[in-house]
């Protein structure tokens, strides 16, 4: 297979991924962006090496952090919707709104600092514990 | 537990959290479950953890801009635009879709994705 094709390959599969990710945030709340990071760590690393898509060279670090950035527009249209809805009650949302912002900082200041198995175990146990809780609750 | 004992264990249990979801490992799961264990509806809880995940994620991202991380913004801005639309048609098609099946389908898959990364050997090669 050439390289351009399977760049293209990549590229679909990572827009359907994405467009799934979002579907399920949208309806379920949580958890699209997991498949989404998996599905890049897949794709984009090889055999535990550094990996590419648009010619800048990302690791498992980079890639949990671009997930992550990918899909905060779709959440915040989700909370649009929620809210239009009636289903998004902020008057008790200011207790966590600090602390999410410190505790998002603090995480990604340690996502340099932990060794990246660390958070491939960190990543897999959260990754099981929310599918069991899906499929429990 | 009165009210200012309450915000607290509130705050540092949003903290905690809050670093997972900057680690980019995800965590909406457990936001869920403490706003539950704090008598917040199914549905307000998801729209709360969404928003949690807005400020806590864009805080983290925000940091990763500032130290220069590779962050592959194409690539981001690409994979947005496409949770965007999967978005959208959520939003519109949330009433027609039995959510609970699509719960515990959604929950099935992580728990054989998230075994295969933890035991799988092919994996654990990659460290």
């Amino acid at each position: 297979m050439s390289s351009s094709t399977k760049t293209a390959k990549r590229a679909i599969i990572l827009a359907t991924v994405s467009t799934l990710a979002g579907f399920c945030n949208s309806l379920l709340g949580a958890g699209g962006g997991i498949f989404l990071s998996l599905t890049m760590g897949q794709l984009l690393l090889k055999g535990g090496e550094n990996g590419s898509f648009s010619g800048k060279t990302l690791d498992r670090r980079d890639i949990l952090a671009t997930s992550q950035a990918a899909m905060i527009p779709g959440c915040a249209l989700s909370c649009l919707i929620y809210a239009q809805g009636g289903l998004l009650d902020t008057t008790n949302f200011s207790v966590f709104a600090i602390p999410a912002v410190i505790g998002g900082g603090v995480g990604a200041w340690l996502l340099s600092r932990i060794d990246a198995k660390w958070i491939a175990r960190i990543f897999a146990a959260l990754v099981t514990w929310s599918g069991i809780r899906m499929l429990l609750v | 537990m009165n009210d200012l004992e309450l915000r607290i264990v509130n705050a540092i249990a949003a903290f905690l959290v809050a670093v997972l979801s900057g680690l980019g490992v995800g965590s909406g799961g457990l936001f869920v479950i403490w706003l539950a264990l704090m008598g917040v509806g199914a549905t307000q809880a998801r729209g709360m953890n969404l928003l949690f995940f807005v400020f806590s994620a864009s805080a983290a991202f925000l940091f990763h801009l500032k130290n220069k991380r590779n962050i592959d913004l194409g690539l981001a801005v690409y994979l947005a635009a496409f949770a965007l639309l999967g978005t959208v048609v959520g939003g519109y098609m949330g009433k027609l879709i039995e959510g609970d099946l699509l719960r515990r389908i959604f929950g099935g898959l992580l728990v054989l994705s998230g075994c295969y990364t933890l035991f799988g050997k092919k994996l654990g090669k990659k460290g």
